[in-house]
């Protein structure tokens, strides 16, 4: 091979279009740090309790993709309200989604809070946190024991509206019904944020 | 009516793309939603509202439960169907009358969003009259984890 042809082939050679790497790109980043963050509740398993290493690690992981699950949906309410109509089947199945994955981690919740409230002489987290920051189950876990069992109603309603209105919900008729609608989906969004911000809070206070 | 029906991808799609995309419209039947939709906004309205009075009926037994030894009981005896309310084990302590919390929400929505959905199923709703009972509703009830009477009152 003589160098200009050599030559020839390398400049020749497509290059990958920018479009090309910028979707390479933004997916390789989605996939890279939506792994790492949903891999932090696994953290748990080095905890010295046992209760920590099993309920802890289980419900920090159900509730936080419940958290992401929500946050993503709840941030397509926003064009939808301006009426997009080409998101609108995958924030259908997005709202069921994020509805069952709050259910689980409702339901794990309820496991996790069965420990918490276990006797002071066994170490239970509600009972040290009365004693010694009571601040942390007065305030935080009241609000957070309440407010995530919010986004199970929102949720389903949200769910059975979006598939019974059908396409029909962006017509002008139905505009009452998109923004309750998308408004309620950012509640979803708040009451998922909040309930994972002070859980977080309160398992960094004490452990299970 | 607008067209929302999924498009095809273009075949360059690399394969974590088609995943993604496949995922964002599953399951199939429910991205698609219904043809017949409701002609009013009632059934929407009956929905949201009731999903409001579900969690402000939990947050009023909640007041309620706290406020009486008696009550607290009587409120967890309607929360027993739910596994850990009662384990009787001390180390791995039970969920209690947050159960019959649960129950009320579960009781206050689902009949609520009954008896509304009869009411106001050919009803157009008016979009303050949503809004108003929507905000009322779970402002009310987020404000209600909070009650000036409860135990940490003193620390103030």
């Amino acid at each position: 091979m003589t160098i200009e042809s050599f030559d020839e082939t390398l400049t020749e050679r497509e290059f990958p279009k920018q479009l090309d790497l910028a979707q390479v790109c933004i997916y390789g980043l989605s996939i890279l740090s939506g792994g790492i963050f949903l891999f932090m509740p696994f953290f748990n398993l080095l905890h010295p309790s046992p209760w920590q290493r099993s309920l802890g690690a289980i419900h920090g992981f159900g509730s936080l993709l419940a958290t992401v699950v929500a946050v993503y949906t709840g941030h397509l309410a926003f064009p939808l309200l301006r009426g997009s109509a080409k998101i609108l089947p995958q924030v259908r199945a997005l709202t069921f989604w994020a509805t069952s994955i709050a259910f689980l981690a409702i339901a794990t919740g309820n496991w996790a809070y069965m420990r918490y409230r276990a006797d002071a002489e066994f170490g239970g987290a509600r009972a040290w946190l009365k004693e010694h920051s009571p601040l942390a189950q007065y305030v935080l876990m009241e609000y957070h024991e309440f407010s995530v069992l919010f986004t199970l109603p929102i949720g389903v309603a949200c769910t059975w509206i979006l598939w019974n209105y059908g396409d029909a919900i962006l017509e002008k008729k139905h505009r009452v019904v998109l923004s309750a609608t998308c408004v309620a989906l950012m509640g979803l969004m708040f009451f998922a944020m909040g309930g994972l911000v002070t859980g977080l809070g309160i398992a960094k206070i004490h452990a299970l | 009516m607008t067209n929302t029906r999924s498009k095809k991808l273009p075949a360059n799609t690399p394969i974590y793309g088609k995943v993604w995309e496949t995922l964002k419209q599953f399951p199939a039947g429910l991205a698609k939603g219904s043809d017949k939709p409701p002609a009013t906004s009632g059934p929407a309205a009956a929905a949201l509202i009731s999903a409001g009075i579900g969690c402000f009926t939990m947050m009023v037994t909640h007041h309620l439960a706290d406020t009486s030894k008696e009550r607290e009981k009587f409120i967890w005896g309607l929360g027993k169907w739910i596994p850990g309310s009662d384990t009787g084990d001390k180390l791995w302590g039970n969920i209690g009358s947050y159960t019959g919390k649960e129950t009320m929400l579960l009781v206050g929505w689902l009949v609520s969003w009954i008896i509304l959905h009869q009411l106001l199923k050919n009803k157009q709703v008016k979009t303050s009259t949503i809004f108003l009972w929507i905000f009322g509703l779970f402002v009310a009830s987020t404000a209600m984890s909070w009650h000036p009477m409860f135990p940490y009152l003193p620390l103030v």
